[in-house]
């Protein structure tokens, strides 16, 4: 059965970050006293619950959402941005593949920038940024400026762009401060 | 400057029933009416600032493999003393609320 109290053990074995794994036997052991099938059943589903916010948790699993939701973000983007591109060029192609690789070279650029720094540095970089692109996109809507310049019709997308990513990383790392700090745990 | 949160009550529930006697994971569950996703990871964090210690102990049922026993430390009866009074809701209400 999928959905048995040993199954649930058996998930949350593989949740369970190393330096946890002891408790797999004390909650092993402690699911066979339980006698009645019900109790059990909730017992195994509720060790399993508390692998899961552990795993979440710990550096590996914040790893693998932060690469797989980069991922999808990323993916997410490049989608948006041929298409916004594709709609200011007039719906030149080669222009609006060209800007999204552009747009693309640009994100991997912040992204590789970001791996070198720290996660406090993180904040006051992405502050900054977040800033500098709201001031950019204001700068450039304002001035009506956009209707003149394929230049600057490619600078307001990037600004946006930028804009977005930046809040994403600023919460990211209020997030991820806020989870590691000391005082985060329960007791 | 960094947060001090103060412990929440399931914590507090958990320690003052400590504070009682050695107690096994699923007698906790019993008495404070917390769920197991609930207890444990409170237990993990008791036990890694030292509040609270474990111990396998021999199953009273034959033939079961020894369960672990939770008890309270020094340190954690200290923590408790601090925290406990002012601010734990009796066991009947916690329960009403949890």
């Amino acid at each position: 059965m999928i959905f048995s109290p040993s199954s649930w053990l058996k998930y949350t074995s593989l949740l369970l970050p190393k330096n946890r794994l002891q408790w797999l036997s004390a909650m092993q052991a402690e699911l066979l006293s339980i006698p009645e099938e019900k109790a059990r059943r909730e017992f195994a589903f509720g060790c399993f619950v508390a692998a899961l916010s552990e795993w979440c948790q710990s550096r590996k699993g914040l790893n693998w959402i932060a690469r797989t939701g980069g991922a999808a973000l990323l993916i997410l983007f490049s989608i948006f941005i041929f298409y916004s591109s594709n709609q200011m060029t007039g719906g030149a192609d080669t222009k609006a593949i060209a800007s999204t690789i552009n747009n693309l070279g640009f994100v991997y650029l912040i992204t590789a920038a970001l791996l070198i720094v720290s996660l406090k540095a993180l904040r006051g970089f992405s502050a900054i940024g977040l800033l500098a692109a709201i001031s950019s996109w204001f700068y450039v809507m304002v001035t009506d400026a956009i209707s003149s310049s394929t230049l600057l019709k490619f600078y307001a997308v990037i600004s946006v762009e930028v804009a977005g990513i930046m809040t994403f990383l600023f919460l990211t790392s209020i997030y991820l401060n806020w989870l590691y700090s000391p005082e985060f745990h329960d007791t | 400057m960094k947060r001090q949160r103060p412990p929440s009550k399931s914590t507090l529930l958990v320690l003052s029933l400590l504070t009682a006697g050695p107690e096994y994971g699923y007698s906790i569950i019993k008495s404070t009416g917390l769920k197991s996703g609930t207890l444990y990871p409170i237990l993990m964090r008791l036990k890694e600032k030292g509040y609270i210690s474990s111990d396998w102990q021999a199953s009273e049922s034959p033939g079961r493999p020894p369960r672990q026993i939770y008890q309270i430390t020094p340190k954690g009866r200290a923590f408790a003393a601090d925290t406990l009074k002012p601010s734990l809701p009796s066991q009947g209400q916690a329960k009403a609320t949890i």
